[in-house]
């Protein structure tokens, strides 16, 4: 696509023909008008965009924007988007999903994917409770949290994403809100432009099962990150992702610097090398056709 | 008209039990009119409203962003509005109220946009009309379609 196309996309291509079930007020519309506002920020057109989701409110968020999606089986849309990317390496992938989805049932994925890198961008709508399902307790629930299978209060410490997805060796790790959908859209079109695994949690309310976690609970504690305090330092970066309670920061909270090779550019390295094992030697073909394509793929 | 008869007005409007009430939803239209104008409207907005309400305007941190629509406008309202019924005996629940709570969050919030153009002078209200998405500017004047 030509610069001048890109530049000519605009949010309003990505308009959806199915007008969303979702609840009045609920995030998941700061999140759906992040991701297309991203989309359009980047020039990317619908057709080269595919949106992997799981099960939940969230994960209908493609059925309401015009882009290719793929609604997968709970908890295992990394996987599917790992796939999709291998398969497909210009196709951007963005998968999308709640805190039930990404840091419950796919908790396992999401430890794995964030240290094999695959270049996706994963952003998790966490309202810290399970909506579709009508209100239960989550991981990132609090301790002491009200619900219907926790009568007397969650027993359980709540997981801070941010810093599982940093500790497992994520090369992107930031934090967004569904209130302030410019800004989430920033942090998404940079974590669609870091090359490798993108992990952008996001702090919604869910209107209808939890009065606790509010538009303004959030906005109150929500502070904006100094990225020049320098956000590739690791150091630093560990105080932040763990951060939580009264001050909650927003924004980037690190960036590999350089960026970790991705699974696709390693995946391409392991095939190259296995065809070319010793350079220069009777071994190595120079005029077979699949090594030039793996070349360009490796340094793309 | 001063706020307590702007709050007056607004809980017979709606039919709210307490004055206390009113004003609860009266600063949640406030809180999202902050999200949802840019700046110089906000403040020209302030300047036009009621004491408090315009001081909580004005003095609102809000920053102002396009990607606020009518959607994340009664996000700010639904804080406080009722939406679950009687607790259940199952770990499901019952959320028939959340399906009837957008027309009431609307209700309300079209109740507050239209007495707030009916209290500012016309050049202020087009201006900030004008400058919201148009679902939500065309609530200030009884126009517009529903959100659900």
């Amino acid at each position: 696509m030509t610069t001048e196309t890109r530049e000519r996309i605009d949010i309003s291509m990505f308009e959806g023909h199915v007008k969303p079930t979702w609840c009045p007020g609920c995030g998941d519309f700061g999140v759906l008008n992040a991701v297309k506002g991203a989309l359009a920020e980047l020039g990317i057109a619908p057709h080269e965009v595919l949106i992997v989701t799981g099960i939940g409110c969230g994960s209908k968020l493609p059925d309401y924007m015009l882009a290719y999606g793929m609604l997968t089986l709970h908890g295992r849309p990394l996987p599917f988007a790992t796939g999709a990317k291998l398969a497909n390496p210009d196709l951007h992938v963005i998968v999308v999903d709640g805190d039930g989805d990404a840091y419950g049932i796919g908790g396992n994925h999401l430890i794995h994917t964030a240290r094999r890198n695959p270049d996706i961008t994963h952003v998790v709508e966490n309202n810290q409770v399970y909506g579709l399902t009508k209100g239960q307790y989550s991981p990132t629930s609090e301790h002491g949290y009200v619900s219907k299978t926790s009568p007397r209060g969650s027993i359980e410490q709540a997981i801070t994403p941010t810093a599982l997805t940093f500790a497992s060796g994520a090369g992107y790790v930031a934090r967004g809100f569904a209130g302030a959908p410019k800004d989430l859209a920033s942090l998404i079109a940079r974590g669609i432009e870091h090359p490798g695994y993108a992990h952008i949690d996001v702090l919604q309310p869910c209107t209808t099962f939890n009065k606790i976690n509010t538009y303004d609970w959030y906005r109150e504690r929500g502070y904006e990150s100094d990225e020049a305090a320098g956000v590739s330092d690791r150091t630093a970066a560990w105080d932040r992702v763990q951060q939580w309670g009264d001050q909650i920061p927003l924004g980037l909270l690190y960036e590999a610097d350089p960026p970790n090779p991705t699974y696709e550019q390693q995946m391409a390295a392991l095939q190259e090398a296995e065809m070319n094992p010793v350079a220069g030697t009777a071994e190595h073909d120079p005029q077979d056709p699949r090594y030039d394509a793996l070349k360009r793929r490796l340094f793309s | 008209m001063d706020y307590d008869e702007f709050i007056n007005e607004i809980r017979t409007r709606i039919d709210l039990p307490a004055e206390q009430d009113a004003e609860v939803v009266v600063m949640e239209v406030v809180n999202a009119l902050a999200h949802a104008l840019p700046s110089q409207e906000c403040a020209a907005l302030a300047m036009a409203l009621p004491g408090p309400i315009g001081v909580r305007l004005a003095a609102s941190e809000a920053v102002f962003d396009p990607y606020v629509d009518e959607h994340l406008f009664i996000g700010y309202l639904m804080t406080e509005h009722q939406t679950t019924g009687y607790w259940d005996r199952t770990a499901g629940g019952d959320d028939v109220l959340a399906s009837m709570a957008a027309e009431e969050i609307e209700r309300r919030a079209r109740a507050v946009l239209s007495l707030i153009a009916s209290a500012i002078e016309p050049d202020v209200l087009e201006t900030v009309r004008r400058a919201l998405p148009d679902v939500i500017g065309e609530w200030f004047i009884g126009e517009g379609e529903a959100v659900a």
